[in-house]
């Protein structure tokens, strides 16, 4: 037997009540679906009270408990050939994710100065995500060497052609998600079903409080449309944009999120659907919005606990740091919510790689993040193995009577690999003498050290060449109408 | 007369206490400019103490709050002599682009610019460029501020500085922009005169750009 160990930050009751009251305001006041007459029809075809002029929708508890029933609870991630299955999100499976909301990346050579990415940045980074092996999904980056019109589906491009993970992703236009739509069909070809393999996941942004903008409701829809599990992901600033209690936080993050949960299975009866939160505690001296902060993470986790009992799959933009560098900051800031985020059981926990309130991000930082997400993983995916063989009583008496070392048993050759996590050599668990024959290296060198070895000695991953070519082509048509005859990724 | 309490009713942010102090002075006859000299100066001393660290941006805001409580009192016996818009540093039209709802950073750099002196008119979120050319064209502002949350609205602030470009306004009224997922090198590319890094920077680059009218 495995014990995993967990921690439930509410019991059901309150559970319960938190749920009710989320109800309670979306019958009551609604939310604002704005600018989209679609997504109103629907509702009203649900038999929702819909004020179409202001552009608000009131949902009824049984309104509610229906979509409830069709929302799936698992849902199973293939790779971005939508060939080989990889794992299952939801439930008591939790995994990392890469953060692609970045803008800027950082500059190893000049400690804490950041500069824009362009397209080498991104492959680094793909690689080096090929090879983390406790982050399971990528995130591509924002990339100014292209026109920003076609950014999204060129980082979506480079990302595919250099990680074969599933992707993060999302479109910025109804004309960025057709292309991405269509470059997925090109990515599975060959492969049957395409929707029930998802290989990406696209987030989807309320606007707190309890408003929906036109973009967001046409990507959420033609998310479900195109089987491409959606992310319902409101923002809620506690004390801005939410209530400045935890709790207060959860409730309306909940209500967003049903809402959310609702217009899916209105669009598509089954459609995935993933519980996401990005709350924050809103910093009332600078008006930043840490989402490192201790309240921030208790809310994310809140909320994911939330929709693990609602048998939803959850999300938290957990991991993220606020410091400027990959520093000590950024790695216990990480560690926090990394482990906490495991205990809650988040399924997605979206946050590895990645400074300053998301804006930065650092191939540093995104191995850091590798080794502490395997000492999560290692803590609630190993748990503790509680078996007569793992409580050893006879091999403790018999290495006490006889008087032998434990390092020449069986049973130790037998579990230390299974027992101890190894870690990859940015964490430094060498001697002191070892320490200063390295050249008193700190753990961001030995990670600027490590992602340098990886991208010299690991080959990129094979790709189909005729998919290649024809997603190339079909980047740079959507290039050509503003003004770009070549992608970058093409004069390499 | 002094307005000791008033001003330091309005550094506390204590709502009742500034409306019942500024009633009180008006019935004894005090002078509008006066009673409105005190409330800016309340204001004024809120925005020092908010940066040394000793207050906090919710008594900013609410300061803010009570300040526009109080005009509308003040505003109806203002006759001759006292102008609150001649008055102000500048005036200031803030907005979110069309088919964005977020307006918590432009509304704390509204908040800090109403606490700093100048008229702002909000016009909330979800603005379409037309609408804010029309309103540059009504209200003849010195700042237009502009603010993004979302990648996939940013590119309604380029359309807006092409916009004022064509409707030749472009080089009566200053235009900055904010937003988490942009750059000073967005704000360059689109032709803005500024880009605020956060709600405080925002405030500064506005003040920067008003100091030589």
């Amino acid at each position: 037997m495995v014990i995993r160990p967990k921690l439930q930050l509410l019991e059901e009751a309150q559970l319960k009540l938190t749920i009710q009251d989320a109800y309670h305001i979306l019958d009551d006041v609604g939310v604002r679906f704005k600018g989209n007459q679609e997504c109103l029809d629907r509702f009203e075809g649900a038999g929702a009270r819909v004020n179409r002029e202001a552009g608000i929708v009131k949902l009824t508890g049984d309104i509610i408990d229906k979509a409830l029933k069709t929302v799936p609870s698992i849902i199973p991630f293939y790779d971005k050939d939508h060939k080989h299955h990889l794992f299952d999100l939801g439930g008591e499976h939790c995994h990392v994710t890469g953060d692609g909301v970045a803008i800027y990346i950082q500059d190893y050579e000049r400690p804490g100065h950041r500069r824009q990415p362009v397209t080498e940045d991104q492959i680094i980074h793909s690689r080096l995500l090929q090879e983390c092996q406790y982050i399971r999904f990528t995130a591509p980056f924002m990339l100014y060497d292209v026109p920003r019109e076609i950014a999204d589906n060129y980082r979506f491009l480079l990302d595919y052609l250099y990680c074969s993970l599933p992707t993060y992703c999302s479109a910025w236009s109804k004309e960025g998600f057709d292309t991405m739509d269509e470059m997925i069909k090109i990515m599975g070809e060959g492969e049957s079903d395409l929707g029930k393999k998802p290989a990406h996941v696209h987030p989807n942004d309320p606007s707190s409080p309890l408003s929906w903008s036109p973009v967001v409701i046409q990507n959420f829809m033609d998310c479900l449309r195109t089987s491409l599990p959606a992310v319902v992901l409101p923002i809620p600033l506690a004390g801005a944009t939410s209530p400045v209690t935890i709790v207060g936080t959860v409730v309306q993050n909940t209500a967003e999120n049903l809402s959310g949960v609702v217009l899916s299975q209105l669009v598509k009866k089954g459609g995935y659907l993933i519980w996401g939160s990005g709350a924050s505690a809103f910093d009332m001296r600078s008006g930043t919005a840490p989402q490192s902060a201790i309240e921030s993470i208790m809310m994310m986790c809140l909320i994911a606990q939330v929709g693990n009992y609602l048998g939803i799959p959850s999300l938290g933009n957990l991991g993220r740091t606020d410091s400027k560098r990959p520093d000590e900051q950024g790695s216990f800031e990480t560690a926090n919510s990394y482990l906490l985020g495991y205990l809650c059981r988040v399924n997605m926990i979206r946050g590895a790689g990645i400074l300053e309130y998301a804006s930065t991000i650092s191939h540093e930082k995104l191995l850091i993040d590798n080794e502490i997400a395997g000492q999560a993983q290692r803590l609630v995916n190993g748990g503790v193995e509680f078996t007569d063989e793992a409580r050893a009583v006879d091999l403790i008496k018999e290495m006490f009577t006889q008087n032998k070392s434990f390092l020449r048993s069986k049973h130790t050759l037998a579990n230390f690999k299974k027992e101890f996590m190894m870690p990859g050599p940015i964490i430094d668990r060498s001697t002191r003498t070892a320490f200063e024959a390295a050249g008193y290296k700190s753990t961001l060198d030995r990670a600027h050290e490590a992602w340098k070895k990886i991208i010299a000695e690991k080959p990129p991953r094979p790709v189909d060449e005729k998919k290649r070519i024809t997603l190339i082509e079909i980047v740079r048509a959507r290039g050509k109408k503003y003004g770009l005859d070549q992608l970058p990724i093409e004069r390499m | 007369m002094e307005f000791r309490d008033l001003i330091k009713a309005m550094m506390a942010c204590e709502q009742d206490d500034v409306l019942r102090i500024m009633g009180e002075n008006l019935k004894k006859g005090a002078r509008v400019e006066d009673i409105l000299d005190a409330l800016t100066e309340g204001l004024r001393g809120l925005g020092d103490k908010f940066s040394r660290g000793e207050a906090f941006i919710p008594e900013l805001v609410f300061g803010g709050e009570i300040f526009k409580e109080a005009m509308k009192i003040l505003e109806p016996k203002m006759t001759g002599g006292v102008d609150s818009h001649k008055r102000a540093k500048g005036k200031i039209i803030m907005a979110t682009v069309k088919g964005d709802l977020h307006d918590i950073g432009k509304n704390l750099v509204a908040s800090f610019l109403t606490v700093g002196g100048y008229e702002v008119i909000d016009l909330g979120t979800d603005v379409p460029n037309e609408k804010l050319i029309e309103m540059i064209r009504e209200e003849k502002p010195d700042v237009v501020g502009l603010s993004a949350l979302l990648t996939t609205t940013m590119l309604g602030q380029r359309e807006f500085t092409a916009m004022l470009k064509g409707s030749g306004w472009r080089d009566k009224v200053k235009v900055i922009v904010g937003g988490a997922p942009l750059s000073q090198a967005w704000a360059d590319e689109i032709g803005a005169d500024a880009y605020g890094a956060d709600a405080v920077d925002g405030k500064n680059k506005i003040d920067a750009m008003l100091k030589n009218r």
